[in-house]
């Protein structure tokens, strides 16, 4: 008797990628039949429908990620260049200060950063993009919205909430800010310049931005601004409250953005230098106890230069595919410093950055598309002489690849998006994150269930810094559970509001020696915002609400002070922005944002968190157009409130190497702005 | 660990062939091609809009239409208008190569940004209806502004140099316009 022998049901590597491939075209292939069955002249009965018919046709979206707002499957806000200019913002801070879920905590050298949901997101946890290249610095993974990223030059803003791991990447962890600045669509340009006075100090801001659709195929476009700015006119005090000193003459921001870019045909080029040069008073080393200070500020650098090149095609009707690759040069945290004991951190490495994309768009059918890509990148940093001095080890080098895809199926029930990415650093390890979205778009209404996992990997600063005794950071892992619903009233209302669930494991963080990954924390909340619009009126008006719900990592913690919240984070915000079109050419805004109280560590409690009392913020601006030329006023901080921004980690770095944290620094009382624009 | 993987895997197939299916499956949306719905629009524009008479040579002669860049909308509407007329009269396509190109036309269509100023310049106080995408054009004295609104093709109308060429816009565009300027 034969014995048959089956062959042992294993899989090797060629046949999972056999089943892979076999996978991806078995749903692509039975949906492109699926339209290639399906009735071509459907586009024919269009010429016969009434214009209000034709009013109220949806266009088909070419790519997956053009749909409108309420049907995309996340959570998403847009700021535009009109709502930009109406408030009278000059910096990234002043935009998010009125978008419900964002606020501002301060690091170690004076530079202030970001908050989102409860969650101190300075370092990696939030993308900034810039023409679609990102501007986290290559360090930490930071970026810095205070008197940086010109309003002026900016056409709009995207703010994508949530885990965004799986289409943007490493640090899209608990949002992305997209900034698109004006381009070639100007045919012409602006230029424009504001004194920004408060106290005896005034400061400046001049911006220009051309842009110019040569031809059909070639275009061209510019944005430069500088500035220089007084970050506080306010005293500071250190935590033990031995140290006093007026920052008016000690925060100096000196940032200079230059972004050029042009194109020919479906060819893109960019070019980024973006200068962050801030004073920094409190210095890394510590201020001595007896005044008079016998330093001044140190320089605190962040300097980055990005290219970027990128080519759409579109080899047949239905698939786009757009390659694209920069490369970035940066001197992050780089210190000229004044104290002898900052010595060491003039001397932090050079970093770089070689980055290639390669995504694909499949259109489907009318109803589904596939967006697959793989993304290559390599970090690697020079040896840093003056490293070792601080502990760091040098170099840093890790080369990071993903693959990743979307599937977007359109049904007259809902809209579906299942998606995920694979991602693997040669230093921490890979990780897979899933994306899933169900979303349904009536005219009116709207409803979005989200399921997001992001990742954040460690940047090269973090590797180099990490705690004594901690032999490797591992991937840091972020779960988001998320809601949201919307209306359209009539009568030029809509309400949109969200629920959320955010949960970090390994969370990487400074734990007063160095980075290690922490235990999971987590923070539940909502965010809503009404608006309004009419000829004469537009409104909006937003509320935030945050708890946290898992505090495993003890240096974030407001506890004892506000138990339930991390540092610098309040649980209740307002944002309101209103603005009156009281002619065509005169427009008149109020804006402000009220925030409950914060957990912080202020003096005369140095090992402790304080309670911060809750502040309310209202600014106004009036501009008026005459011809080509704009004038405006405003007054910031009306009512002289303290903008208080406090350390939003236990850090024990500056100023008094004391383990609670820094003492915070209060940003400039009532401000005075003129603004002169001129549009040609 | 690998069985789990290949499990995984066929599972996978399944779903994306249950997706594969259901997007058989699905109802067709109501959606069009961008290009198809300005087509519509432009030759709904043409239906509502009354020249004087001194436009025509005749009473049979044709809608003239010129297309300013723009070349596949050109060519989308040239498909899409055969054996449509308006008013009884029939529609000939242009592709033109510049404003200094756009005498004779009853409806100028710019594709091309950077020759919307020229275009309407060149139009100025001429019954020719000027449409275009642009940014700005209704703003810069263009007549008919196509905009998005989400995933909905839009119009804004600019009443006073239509008015000045002698152009009658019926109310029904004003009614279906997203705004009106100089009504």
């Amino acid at each position: 008797m034969k014995t048959t022998i089956r062959p042992q049901q294993t899989a090797s590597y060629h046949s999972i990628l056999r089943l892979i491939v076999a996978n991806i075209l078995a749903g692509t292939a039975c949906a492109v039949a699926a339209d290639t069955n399906a009735p071509a002249a459907a586009g024919n009965n269009i010429m016969d429908l009434s214009l209000d018919d034709l009013s109220k046709v949806e266009i088909k979206i070419a790519s997956i990620n053009a749909k409108p707002i309420n049907a995309q499957p996340a959570v998403v806000s847009v700021i535009t260049s009109k709502e930009i200019e109406a408030t009278g913002a000059h910096d990234l801070k002043d935009i998010l200060q009125l978008v419900p879920g964002f606020y501002f905590g301060m690091d170690d050298a004076s530079e202030i950063g970001t908050g989102f949901r409860g969650i101190w997101a300075y370092e990696g946890k939030i993308q900034l993009l810039v023409d679609g290249i990102e501007m986290n610095e290559g360090g930490f993974g930071n970026f810095f919205p205070l008197d940086h990223y010109a309003a002026e030059n900016i056409k709009q803003v995207e703010i994508i909430r949530g885990p965004g791991s799986a289409t943007y990447g490493g640090t899209a962890e608990l949002a992305v800010i997209s900034i698109t600045t004006k381009g070639a669509e100007q045919n012409g340009g602006s230029v424009s310049s504001r004194t920004i006075a408060t106290g005896d100090t005034a400061g400046e801001q001049a911006t220009a931005s051309f842009g110019y659709q040569l031809t059909n195929d070639w275009r061209f476009s510019g944005n430069f601004s500088y500035s220089d700015i007084v970050r506080s006119d306010q005293t500071y005090v250190s935590l033990d409250g031995s140290e006093r000193m007026n920052l008016s003459d000690r925060s100096d921001d000196h940032p200079i953005e230059l972004n050029v870019g042009g194109g020919w045909k479906d060819l893109d080029l960019r070019f980024i230098y973006d200068r962050y040069h801030i004073q920094d008073p409190l210095l890394f080393g510590g201020l001595p106890n007896t005044p008079p200070l016998p330093f001044d500020p140190n320089i605190f650098k962040n300097d980055i230069i990005a290219v970027s090149a990128e080519y759409a095609l579109k080899p047949i009707a239905d698939l786009s595919i757009t390659p694209k690759v920069i490369y970035k040069y940066e001197q992050p945290w780089n210190v000229t410093p004044s104290d002898p004991a900052d010595e060491v951190w003039a001397l932090l490495p050079t970093y770089q950055r070689l980055d290639f994309d390669l995504p694909a768009t499949i259109t489907i059918n009318d109803q589904s598309s596939l967006k697959i890509g793989a993304h290559l990148y390599h970090d690697w940093t020079d040896s840093g002489e003056g490293t070792a001095a601080v502990g760091l080890v040098h170099p840093v080098e890790y080369a990071d690849y993903a693959g990743y895809a979307q599937y977007d199926l359109d049904t007259r029930w809902a809209n579906l998006t299942l998606g995920g990415r694979y991602e693997n650093q040669s230093y921490s390890g890979g990780a897979f994150v899933p994306r899933v979205g169900l979303v349904k778009a009536w005219d009116r209404f709207h409803v979005k269930l989200l399921y997001n996992q992001a990742f954040r990997t460690p940047n090269v600063l973090v590797i180099a810094e990490r705690a004594p005794g901690v032999g490797a950071i591992q991937n840091e892992l972020t779960t988001g559970y998320e809601s949201e619903v919307g209306y359209d009233f009539n009568g030029g209302f809509s309400l949109v509001g969200n629920l959320y669930f955010m949960r970090i494991k390994h969370l990487i963080g400074y734990n007063g020696t160095g980075y290690a990954n922490g235990e999971p924390m987590s923070t539940e909340g909502a965010e809503t915002q009404l608006r309004y619009n009419s000829a004469k009126l537009s409104a909006s008006l937003g509320y935030a609400f945050t708890r946290a719900t898992e505090q495993g990592v003890s240096y974030y913690s407001a506890a004892p002070a506000l138990g339930h919240m991390n540092l610098e984070m309040p649980q209740n915000q307002v944002t309101l922005s209103a603005t009156w079109h009281v002619t065509k050419s005169f427009d008149w805004n109020f804006s402000g944002v009220f925030m409950s109280e914060r957990g912080a560590y202020v003096y005369p409690n140095p090992n402790t968190p304080s309670v911060l009392p809750s502040v309310f913020l209202i600014n106004t601006f009036a501009e008026y157009r005459w011809r080509d030329f704009s004038f405006g006023v405003g007054i910031h901080n009306l009512f002289d409130q303290p903008e208080i921004i406090g350390q939003s980690y236990a850090g024990g770095s500056t100023p008094d190497q004391l383990m609670g944290g820094s003492a915070p620094q209060i940003l400039s009382g009532r401000t005075f702005m003129v603004k002169v624009g001129f549009t040609f | 660990m690998k069985q789990n993987l290949h499990k995984l895997m066929q599972t996978g197939g399944a779903l994306w062939l249950a997706l594969a299916v259901l997007a058989v499956g699905a109802p067709k949306a109501q959606s069009q091609t961008e290009d198809g719905v300005k087509c519509a629009f432009i030759y709904n524009f043409a239906k509502f809009t009354e020249w004087p008479a001194s436009a025509f040579a005749d009473g049979s002669a044709k809608i003239t239409v010129g297309f300013v860049g723009g070349g596949a909308l050109a060519d989308a509407f040239s498909q899409a208008i055969t054996g449509k007329n308006a008013g009884g009269r029939e529609f000939e396509v242009k592709k033109l190569g510049g404003a200094g190109e756009i005498a004779g036309c009853h409806i100028v269509v710019v594709g091309d940004a950077a020759q919307a100023a020229a275009v309407v310049g060149a139009a100025k106080g001429k019954p020719i209806l000027t449409v275009s995408d642009a940014d700005g054009f209704v703003g810069a004295g263009g007549m008919i502004g196509f905009m998005k609104d989400g995933a909905k093709v839009v119009f804004e109308l600019n009443l006073e140099p239509s008015t000045a060429a002698g152009l009658k816009l019926d109310p029904k565009l004003q009614k279906v316009a997203k705004s009106v300027k100089g009504g």
